[in-house]
Formats: structure tokens, sequence, C-alpha cells
């Protein structure tokens, strides 16, 4: 019996070194993609679009493996923790990487503890009120907001939630001040809104999209430089004058820091060309978010300018750390 | 005229060779998994959910239906012949169901719940077709203040109503309420008694508790009796009840759909606050409510309805608002996401096929639930039968296999099994599970309904007064609260459950 242990333990020592000799042909074993929030959700489905359109395109096995929790933060800890071998793979949104970390959730660091791959996918905030409310445009808000501080009432999916960030950003570019209502969630948030006992709304283009199109609720400015794809009609912020106001909730692909560049450059290679494919637009699109496809650089770039920018509406803000 | 027309279409749906396969696999798993207590149709939704990628969205969206309202009827099969609700939400059918059962009245406390579920299931599944429209836009009239003052009245009734000691059930109340407080506090985003420990950021999962508390314990005590757990499977017959027996449940039913489809349709509130509502109302109407927990048919017809009807009507605001009342409607209407339907009040008018095919499938779901609960019913108790030796390993492997997937967390487990220790000793203390688990489940909403509330009204505590919603339910839960501190109806209760405790020692 012990001899049986011992080939065992010799066998799977072999089967290591030979995993490792074998390193230079990248991917030899299955790819762990962690979506760090559960089955259902907008990211488990950009998740599931990337590894069945990237297996398909390259023969590769990813396996998504959903590990929820803290928002996002459950999964984003375990990305920066594993082995930099290129066999785990995380999609990271802007919330968990940059904005968790902010208020002190995961102990992680969005810059030190990872390697961007690439930018995925983003979409952008939007701020909706009821159809026939008093305030049917921004002006109307801020006017409304700087007149008497305090009685526009601001409904957001959470405490630091992307939608609340982006409602505390225009505050701080605006100069007014909102009675800010958190909800869990857009679930509870809505009816409060559609029978008016909150005045707006902060949440995600897809999230509010289907009572936007049916006309129960009605969009008045979008957090972003252009205008939603889905929504040609209404005004930017910034084109409404408050520069710096983009508020977009972003997917992207990270790896844990040390990863190899060749491994990390493959990887942006068949990812960018995966997000060019016609299926993989559709089923973006179906889920409300828009492709985008970058170098690595580029979403370096957005990581290390989104770090301050948010610090600082969080600090202005008040909002507590964890 | 529309109406006719819009179900025709779903009929054209539902019926097709494919989807009554899918809607029977649906049924089935329900009551299966509704049978087997520790695995609910959360847990089964979230294993199964990976598996409907592949299917048509209308498909998919009638198994898991299925497997949703499936189970309300095999969690009553369980809670009648062994005492142990198969769902939660059966935990009230227990109180007389088992009473009946243990008075040779089996087959017909079965065949009660099973029909009284049938006319609950066609009610609801009517009332969704005629009345989605309208009610979705009376569930918009309900402002936090009028949530608190529901979620107060559901939790004074359910203490009110358990069977046990007063003081013991308040305090579980109590207990539920403070584990609810586990987790990130909503208003101010701190973390409220975490630890430290990451998974517990989202407070303790529902499924954990609930098999934590109902079936470990169940497991536990089952061993240490050695085969003792009474299961009526000789005894039951006189499944088909006379017309005189059908005419003593049919009202009680009525009453049951009526409270648990007006609930069902309030986000949060779902069958298992119905169940419990519907029993109250039923000991309230009844001229001789000592009868209750003694082996009373309105108590096992009442909450039967309610429950089926509130697991069909919390449709209405999953699909025709986009709102999801419940973490297992959560669950569904991300699956619709990722099929590409977005839920909300286009959903009728966009994806027709659907939303019409889905109400039909439910006609035909709850047809074929009848088949499957009352002559099969024999097949289902011989899963209770089996040597319980080889039944709880599956159990408990079930049980961690599936709370391990929600999360795909071990430290979930873990919590499970901390939780089993604590439900073990529970049971051993008589302090009633059920009571905790509400608490647990309103505490955390009530909590956030009463904050959010305030924060609108800038502080000002009448606005719980103004509302007359809030104000009715409150009343309703102060003159319960008085009523139970009169000594001559306490004095009342406890010769019920003296009464009770002696008609148990005999049996």
């Amino acid at each position: 019996m012990k001899k049986l242990w011992e080939v065992c333990a010799i066998l799977s020592v072999a089967a290591l070194c030979g995993g490792a000799i074998a390193q230079d042909k990248y991917p030899d074993q299955p790819i762990r993609l962690i979506v760090p929030f559960p089955a259902g959700g907008a990211t488990d489905l950009v998740s599931r679009v990337v590894a069945t359109e990237l297996g398909k395109a390259t023969g590769w096995a990813i396996a998504p493996d959903n590990k929820p929790g803290s928002g996002g933060s459950v999964g984003l800890s375990l990305g920066g923790k594993a082995k930099a071998d290129g066999y785990t793979i995380v999609m990271a949104q802007n919330a968990n990487l940059v904005i968790n970390p902010l208020l002190g959730v995961g102990n992680y660091d969005p810059i030190k503890d990872f390697e961007p791959v690439l930018l995925v996918a983003s979409s952008p905030m939007v701020m909706i009120v009821a159809k026939n409310s008093q305030y049917e445009s921004v002006e109307k808000i801020i006017a409304a907001a700087k007149a008497k501080p305090g009685s526009v009432r601001f409904g957001s999916p959470g405490i630091g939630t992307s939608g609340h960030l982006a409602g505390e950003l225009l505050q701080q570019l605006s100069g007014a001040k909102f009675l800010h209502v958190p909800y869990k969630g857009i679930s509870q948030a809505l009816p409060d809104l559609m029978g008016g006992r909150i005045d707006l709304f902060v949440g995600s283009a897809p999230s509010v999209m289907a009572q936007i199109k049916e006309g129960t609720l009605h969009a008045v400015g979008v957090f972003d430089k252009k205008r939603a794809t889905d929504l040609p009609d209404v005004p930017t912020f910034d084109e409404l004058g408050y520069s710096g106001s983009e508020a977009i909730t972003w997917w992207g692909v990270v790896v844990p820091a040390g990863t190899r560049k060749e491994i990390v450059d493959q990887l942006n290679k068949e990812i960018n060309a995966v997000l060019k494919k016609q299926e993989t637009q559709a089923q973006f699109k179906n889920a409300g978010a828009d492709v985008l496809g970058s170098s690595a650089e580029e979403f370096a770039g957005l990581i290390q300018s989104d770090v301050p920018k948010w610090k600082l509406v969080i600090e202005r803000a008040d909002i507590k750390k964890r | 005229m529309e109406l006719l027309n819009n179900l025709s279409l779903g009929f054209g749906v539902a019926l097709t060779l494919g989807n009554i396969g899918y809607c029977f696999i649906g049924v089935l798993l329900g009551t299966l998994i509704g049978v087997l207590p520790g695995i609910g149709p959360l847990v089964t939704i979230s294993m199964l959910l990976p598996i409907t990628f592949g299917m048509p969205p209308v498909s998919a969206l009638i198994m898991l239906a299925g497997i949703y309202y499936g189970a309300q009827y095999g969690g009553s099969t369980a809670a009648i012949l062994v005492n142990l609700p198969g769902e939660v939400s059966s935990s009230v059918t227990c109180l007389d169901g088992y009473q009946m059962a243990r008075r040779g009245k089996a087959g017909y406390a079965l065949a009660t719940a099973a029909l009284a579920s049938v006319i609950a299931g066609f009610i609801g599944t009517l009332a969704i077709a005629t009345l989605a429209k309208p009610l979705s836009a009376w569930a918009i009239e309900f402002g936090a203040e009028d949530y608190f003052g529901l979620m107060v009245m559901g939790l004074v009734s359910a203490t009110v109503l358990s069977n046990g000691d007063l003081a013991k059930s308040l305090g579980m109340v109590m207990f539920g309420l403070l584990l609810g407080l586990i987790g990130t506090d909503v208003n101010s985003g701190i973390e409220r008694f975490t630890f430290n420990v990451p998974e517990l950021a989202d407070g303790i999962g529902f499924s954990i508790l609930a098999v934590g508390l109902f079936a470990m314990p169940e497991v536990v005590s089952n061993l240490g009796q050695k085969e003792t757990r009474e299961v009526f499977t000789a005894k039951i017959s006189g499944v088909m009840m006379s017309w005189a027996e059908f005419k003593a449940i049919l009202p009680p039913s009525l009453r049951g759909t009526t409270v648990g489809g007006l609930f069902g349709m309030l986000p949060g509130v779902g069958p298992t606050v119905s169940a419990f509502a519907a029993y109250m109302v039923e000991k309230k109407v009844s001229k001789d409510p000592a009868r209750f927990g003694l082996g009373a048919v309105e108590g096992v017809a009442a909450p039967e309805a309610a429950n089926n009807a509130a697991s069909q009507t919390t449709f209405i605001p999953t699909l025709t608002l986009g709102i999801p009342g419940s973490a297992t409607m959560a669950l569904i209407f991300g699956a619709l996401v990722m099929y590409g339907v977005q839920p909300g009040p286009t959903v009728m008018v966009r994806d027709p096929q659907l939303f019409w095919g889905v109400v039909a499938s439910m006609f035909v779901g709850n047809v074929m639930l009848v088949a499957l609960n009352l002559p099969l019913v024999g097949v289902w108790v011989r899963l209770l039968t089996v040597p319980y030796r080889w039944l709880f390993p599956c159990i408990i492997m079930f049980c961690a296999f599936g709370n391990y997937t929600v999360n795909s967390s071990v430290v979930d487990v873990y919590v499970c099994a901390a939780i089993g220790v604590l439900g073990y000793v529970m049971a051993q203390l008589d302090c009633p599970p059920a009571p905790m688990v509400l608490g647990y489940v309103l505490g955390p909403q009530m909590e956030e309904y009463m904050r959010r509330a305030l924060l609108l009204s800038g502080g000002d505590s009448m606005v719980f007064l103004r509302s007359p919603l809030s104000l009715f339910f409150l009343v309703v839960a102060a003159l319960l609260l008085i009523s139970m501190s009169i000594p001559a109806i306490r004095r009342k209760k406890h010769i019920v459950y003296e009464e009770k405790s002696e008609a148990e020692a005999k049996a």
C-alpha cells in the first residue's frame, strides 16, 4: 500500500514537471475564467459569450467559474491570488476591480495585483425619471435641487454602486444637492420611481432599457462621452456642460500580475478577434452591452485614470469605508 | 375576447410535444424536490440553470416554472405524512395535516392538499391572465411604509400562530431578526456582524439557513431514533373524497386562494407568508377555532391553496414589471435576460408567445400535478419509506452540493453545518424554527423599508400612520398582540396546546 502511494507521488511530480516543461505551448490545459457574479446577470452573460466564442475560434477549453460575493470582490480576490500561469483569467468590472478596493472591500490592489489584458464591453449609466415627472430635463432637476437642497430624491442601486457614484459625481460637478435614497438593486426602486416616491434614479442602461422603451420611464441624461446606441435622442451630461461626467460600467479581462507577456499578448489577440465576430456582437447587444476591444495598454490607462477619479468622488461624497 | 385569443395563442405554444415534455419534467422534478426536504426550488433551479442555456426560452421558462409550483405540491406530501415541510411554505400544513394523518385521515388530507392546490392553481393562472396588467399598477401603490406595515403584521401573526410557547416564539423571531442583520447595511454600506469573513458580506444565504434549520436537524434526530420515523403509508385511504367532504374544503380553498393570490403579487412576500396569513384568516373565520392544530381540514386546505396561488401570482411582478419578488424569481428573471428576453412592461407586447405560453403551461402543469400527486402518492411516499440509512447520505450530499453550487463557496457548506448543529439544539429545546426563518427573511427587508420610509419623510415617524394601508396592517398587528396578552385568551391558547400535546401523547 505504501509502495503504491510512493509510485503515485512520483508520477504526479513527474506530471507537474511535464506541465512546466511544456509551458512554451500555451494553452495545454483548460483555462478557468473567474466570473465574479452569479449565473444569470450581465457579467455572467458577457463571460459566457466570450468563453464560448473563444473556444469555438481557437479550440481552447475555457471553463467559466462563478465565484460571486461581496459585489464581485470574492472572485477578484481569488483571481489576484491565483497562479500567474495564464490558466486563471478574470472577467473584471470597474465596480469590483477599481471601486470596491476604494471602499475597503477586497484585499487587492487594482494596479499592482493584476495584469490588464483588454477591455471587452461597456454600458453607460443613465439618469431616469418617471413619465409625466415634473423633472423632464436635467436643467430642471439641477435647478430644483439648487433652489432647495435635498428636495430632489435620488434613488440608486445601493451605496458605492456605479449608479450611486455617478449621481454623486453629477452633484459635485453641478453643485446641486440631492437626497440620496439607496435601494438593494433596482427591483424595488422602479415601483417607487413610477409611484412618485423618488424623483430620479441612476442605473446601468440595460437594467432600465425595457421601461424606457415602453414609455413608463423617461431617460434624461447619459453618463458617457457619446450618446447611447439605443437612446439616440437622450443627451449626454458632457453635452449638457458637465465635462468629466462619464460613468460607465465596463467589463475587461485581467490576469494575475506576473503572467508572462506572451500569454497576455496571445489572450489579447484572440479575444479581440472574437469580439469582432457577428455572433459575439449580436449576443452582447441582447445584454445591452457595447462591444469594445482594446490593446492591453489602453485598458491599463483606463484603470490608472479611473482609480484617482473615483477616489476623489468617494472622498468628497464622504462615503464610509467598510 | 382578447383574453380568449391570448390564451389560445398560449395553448398553441404550451401544447407542442416538446413543451408538454418540458412541463412534465418541470412538475415531476418539482414534486420530487418538494417531497424531499432540504432541496428546494431555489437550489434546483440554480443547479439546472446552466443546462437551460441551450433550450428555447419558452421551453426553459415552462420547465423552471413547473419546478417552482410543482414544489409547492410535493412539499405538502412530506408535511402531512412525516410532519416535515418539504418546502418552507408547507410548514403551516404540518400543523393540521400531520394531525389528520395521525388520526387515520392521511388520504383525506393529501386529497385536500392536492385539490386545494389545483383550485388555487387554476384561479391563480386565470388571475395572471386577466389581471396581470391592472394589478401590476396596484403594486406600485405600495410605498416603503406600507411594506413595513405588511411585514410587521406578517411577523406578529407568525409569532401568535406558532405552535408553541409564545415567549419562545418571540425569542425565535428576535433571533431570526438578529441573524438577518449579518451582511452589508443598505443605508450606509457598512458591514455588520461579518467578522471580516468576505463570504458573509452578503449575509447568510436563505437556502443555507433553511437547509440547516429544517433538513439537518431532521436527519440527525431521525438517526437518533433508529428508524422510528412515522410514515403513514399503510393508512392512506380515502383519497377519493365524498361530496360532503369536498364541500367542506371548497370555501377555505377559495379564501386561501384569495389571500395567497393577493399576497403573491407583492414583491418579497411570497408563498410562505401567504400560507401563514391564510391559516390565520381561516382560524379567525372559523366557528370553532379550537380545532386548529388538532387536524382541522380547513387548516390544510387554506394554506395549501394560498401557497400555490402565491407561487403563481408571484410571476406577475416578475414578468410584467420586471421586478422579481423573491430569490427564486430573481433567478428566473436572470435566466430570461440571458435568453435575450427582457422581462418588464413590454414582455406581453414584444414576446406574447413567451408570456401566454408560460401562462397556458401552468394550466397544463396543474392537470399533470393532480395525476402525479393523487394516484401516484404511494410512489412519492415510498421515497420517504426508503430505509433511512440509505436516504440520509443522499440528503446530506444533496444539501451540501446544492449549497455549494449557489455560490460555489465551501464556506457556505460550513455555515450550513454550523446552523444544522444550532437547529438540532433548538429542536431539542422545543424552539420552533418557523418564526425564526420568517424573522430572518422579513427582518432585513423590514429594516430597509422602515429606514427608507423615514429617510423619505425626513425622519417623521408619523408616516406609518398617515398611509391608510400601513395603518391598517399595523392596527391588525396590534390587535393580534393585544388579543394574545388578554389573560382569558392566553389561557384558552394554553388549553388548546395542552389538549394538543395530550392528543399527541395518545396517538
